[in-house]
């Protein structure tokens, strides 16, 4: 019997092969999934229950071969080379065989336990394709397991068949590769050399390094680790793991090997190597796949011919962009309206009413009504965008599309300095900024990943959309969806700005070349779509509403603790009033006066979380209640505010439906004019041009604390830091001349000049930096 | 100056001018090729190996990269890399 504790497998094979498909189903996790190349970029462990047993899953980034170029796939390879999983599960793509038993070659030879995973068994009859599963096995000398992950189908044989066995050790294959005569004869005369040199202690002579010194992030490979064949064909391959702190005269007999096979078959070894291995593939796949048609991709490729039109591909990828906006923003609004009228009611007039017949106190009153029911209502009520572009996120995700997108944006993003692929971490970035920074990792050159993780704040990550929604709400009502739809595009303009800069300044030279994969589109399933867009809404809206609910409170407690009374001006002085306070004045240029140090706040407090931009507002307003309110009990009842918020729907979803249609046609709102007047924002920015150069600054400025945090873990303190200075002295320098201009019809002031001088000040800034920078970029 | 180098740009690219240059960069699209030498490693490992049959789906003048098939699978490859890539056409 397989022994109880719990044993590691590894899930290792080609990047979209479904590895994480298979994972979430084998663990009920709940890790993302999407339809292209280099959706997972770090380790991800899980437990599978089955029967008595509990097995510890890894799911890996994906890896074409085991000689990793990317970060991404470097995580896997290391993985497989140090941790020493005690099983290495391979998932096969059924639907593209030969590229993925090359992998499974490499993994095969160095006999270690492996079990293959035949995936996608669902698409070989519309491919019309038969596999024989017993010859294969055969052939590899190893089980393999056809399954559909997606389907759910064989995955409880999968199961039983891991647990089945004795020991992990039955599945080691014996296969063996046919290389070219001349490959096996060097490995002789390595061997020999080697035997005659080094006598008994052959990790001695090779390494100066002690053996045992192997780390997860200084990998390695020492003699005896895996098989002794394959050691040496890995040596003959240049594996970096290997020829690292190599013994000098050992590499360079190595080295001269190398040359006479390359001048014996005018190839390089390692490309002789791999050939080696593709005419065993190709052998085998012969053998075993019995095929009628000749390719699968006839759909794919007449949907290419459209969004990867030459002339077609940029406006049709601008547009699905507008769409995945203008659908989010135009139909969220009728929802959000709902909530506000039905939530308000029920969460703070019928809290409120509640209470009074309960007897409490007027402050227990605003804490439990105002401040709870209300900031529960804030969290509702930006919900719908929030889901809606999460939906639509994931819709392109799952269809393949985020792919064509890398070669559509090529041109484009060539112009700015960097390769197509770099593509695909911004458009992650309107969801969170945090994966966006992770997916570089599958970037080829640290050049490219470096400036792609300064520009992904610029793209609107979803934690803004609620401070932008709160804005737009108040001061832009009829037309909050066309701004915030503007504040989108101006993030991406002041990306290109930045990116030009960072081009001429920090990262001198060329994009890498790329080579990339197009996956075959699928329609998204009903199911799928949900699930995912389902928990990364749960799992945000659960962290910021919790971020805004506890800011809101805390800001609301400290600022009704008193200091001191101030005589002059007759109010009662808090630790947040004169911080703002004393912080404001830097603010001031942009237009938020004295009397506005709630801004100021806000500011600060969304360094931490964008979200909590909003919480540190509702707090403020929330505890200047405290001494006010006095406000007359409206007449509630749960049906009324129900029907009032149902009729209010249907008017919106039909007047979301007109301008979806007719986006820049402005409608007529009289009522809730008067509402919004008083809301307690119009008290704060008196003017819209004080508004819109407060968002400008929030558009722009720093990223929130985790996803600095994120920055340095992959780029480093130094850039993190500039990253933060850039943004914010860039954000002040936009919001402040913004500021400026719009107040020119009253005379020039001297404020103008700030901007100005502090933008030689940025570009000397960045200058400086890139000195260093620049030897970073080569190291990498 | 920008304009200098305008017009100099050479576009070995562009099949239709270099129809005779053997690099999978100067392939016609919706043809098929035999990879004849394929020096770049990572391309190699993904299918284009020495003696395979591929296929050319797009290649334009005016884009930096070609999308090839190989066998089921579709890639984007840069000129950069296909400049190095020798085939043969097949008839
Ligand atoms: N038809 C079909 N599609 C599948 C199956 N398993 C996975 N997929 C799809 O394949 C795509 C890739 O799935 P992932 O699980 O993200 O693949 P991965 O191997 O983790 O990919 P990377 O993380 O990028 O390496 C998704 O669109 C899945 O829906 C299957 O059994 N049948
Ligand atoms: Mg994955």
């Amino acid at each position: 019997m397989l022994a109880k504790n719990k044993l590691r497998i590894a899930l290792i094979g080609n990047p979209n092969s479904g590895k994480t498909t298979l994972f979430n189903a084998l663990t009920g996790s709940n890790q993302h999934v999407g339809n292209w190349p280099g959706v997972t970029v770090e380790k991800k462990s899980g437990i599978m229950k089955h029967k008595d047993y509990e097995l510890e899953i890894i799911d890996l980034p994906g890896i074409y071969s085991l000689n990793a170029q990317s970060l991404d796939e470097k995580i896997a390879r290391n993985f497989i080379v140090n941790e020493q999983p005690d099983l290495i599960l391979n998932i096969v793509d059924a639907g593209n065989m030969e590229r993925n038993l090359y992998l499974t070659m490499q993994l095969l030879q160095y006999r270690k336990p492996v079990l293959i995973a035949l995936n996608m068994i669902d698409l070989l009859e519309k491919m019309d394709m038969i596999v024989d599963y017993p010859k294969m096995e055969t052939m590899l000398n190893c089980p393999i397991m056809p399954i559909s992950a997606t389907k759910k189908e064989g995955l409880e044989e999968l199961k039983n068949k891991l647990i089945s066995v004795d020991s992990f050790q039955e599945y080691i294959s014996t296969a063996k590769v046919a290389y070219d005569e001349v490959i096996f004869a060097s490995i002789d005369r390595i061997e020999n050399f080697l035997e005659a040199e080094a006598g008994e202690d052959i990790n001695q002579y090779l390494y100066t390094k002690q053996v045992d010194s192997c780390q997860i992030d200084d990998p390695c490979i020492y003699y005896g680790t895996i098989d002794k064949h394959y050691f040496f064909l890995r040596l003959l391959e240049q594996d970096e793991l290997i020829i690292k702190n190599i013994n000098y005269d050992f590499m360079n007999f190595v080295n001269r090997e190398r040359e006479k096979i390359s001048k014996h078959t005018r190839m390089q070894t390692e490309l002789l190597i791999a050939e080696g291995i593709y005419g065993y593939v190709r052998g085998l796949c012969k053998d075993v796949i019995q095929r009628k048609t000749s390719s699968r991709k006839k759909n794919s490729d007449s949907l290419d011919q459209v969004f990867l039109n030459q002339i077609f591909g940029l406006p049709v990828f601008v547009l699905i962009m507008y769409l995945v906006f203008s659908l989010s923003m135009t139909f969220s609004e009728p929802f959000i309206g709902f909530i506000e009228i039905f939530f308000e009611g029920l969460l703070v007039d019928g809290t409120r009413n509640l209470l009074t017949m309960m007897h409490f106190p007027e402050f227990l009153k605003i804490i439990i009504a105002d401040g709870l029911g209300g900031g529960l209502m804030t969290v509702l009520s930006f919900v719908p965008p929030i889901f809606l572009i999460f939906l639509c996120l994931s819709i392109l995700e799952d269809s393949g599309y985020m792919a064509r997108a890398a070669f559509v944006m090529d041109k484009v993003m060539r112009y700015l300095g960097l390769s197509g692929k770099a593509v695909i971490p911004m458009i992650v970035g309107f969801g969170c900024t945090v994966p966006a920074i992770m997916a570089t990792r599958t970037l080829d050159s640290k050049r490219d990943r470096v400036m792609t993780i300064l520009l992904v704040p610029f793209i609107q990550c979803g934690a803004k959309i609620p401070v932008y929604t709160m804005f737009a709400m108040v001061f832009f009502r009829q037309y909050a969806g066309l701004a915030i739809f503007l504040i989108y595009l101006l993030g991406i303009f002041f990306a290109f700005i930045s990116a030009i800069l960072f081009k001429k300044l920090l990262f001198i030279g060329h994009t890498s070349e790329f080579v990339m994969e197009l996956p075959s589109y699928h329609l998204p399933t009903w199911n799928g779509i949900m699930t995912h867009t389902w928990f990364k809404l749960k799992s945000f809206v659960l962290r910021a509403g919790q971020t805004i609910l506890i800011v809101m409170i805390f800001m609301a407690l400290l600022n009704s603790l008193p200091l001191y009374h101030n005589a002059k001006d007759n109010i009662t002085e808090t630790p947040l009033t004169l911080s703002g306070k004393v912080l404001t004045p830097l603010f001031k240029p942009m237009g938020i006066e004295k009397d506005n140090w709630h801004a100021t706040l806000a500011l600060f407090t969304g360094f931490f979380a964008k979200e909590a931009i909003i919480g540190t507002f509702e707090g403020l307003n929330l505890s200047e209640n405290f001494d006010t309110h006095a406000e007359e009990e409206e007449e509630f009842s749960i049906a009324d505010s129900f029907i009032e918020a149902i009729s209010e729907f249907k008017e919106g979803i039909i007047g979301a439906f007109h301008k979806f249609f007719n986006p820049f046609k402005l409608e007529e709102i009289e009522q809730e004019e008067e509402e919004l007047n008083t809301h307690y924002l119009k008290h704060k920015f008196k003017s819209v041009h004080q508004v819109i150069a407060y968002l400008l600054f929030i558009m722009i400025y720093a990223p929130c604390m985790a996803s600095i945090v994120a920055a340095r873990t992959e780029a480093g303190s130094r850039l993190a830091l500039f990253q933060v200075v850039y943004l914010t002295v860039l954000a002040w320098i936009v919001g402040t001349f913004y500021y400026q201009f719009s107040q020119l019809k009253d005379g020039i002031s001297w404020m103008m000049l700030l901007p100005i001088v502090l933008s030689f000040g940025l570009l000397a800034f960045i200058k400086f930096y890139a000195k260093d920078e620049n030897n970073i970029m080569d190291r990498g | 100056m920008w304009f200098k180098n305008r017009g100099r740009k050479p576009c070995g690219a562009c099949p239709r001018r270099r129809p005779l240059d053997n690099s999978l960069e100067s392939a016609f699209e919706d043809e098929q090729y035999k990879i004849i030498n394929n020096p770049h490693r990572k391309s190699f490992e993904l299918g284009l190996f020495n003696g395979n049959v591929i296929k050319v789906i797009r290649n334009n003048c005016n884009q930096r990269n070609i999308i090839i098939g190989v066998a089921d699978s579709r890639y984007i490859i840069s000129k950069d890399i296909a400049r190095h890539i020798k085939v043969e056409m097949v008839s």
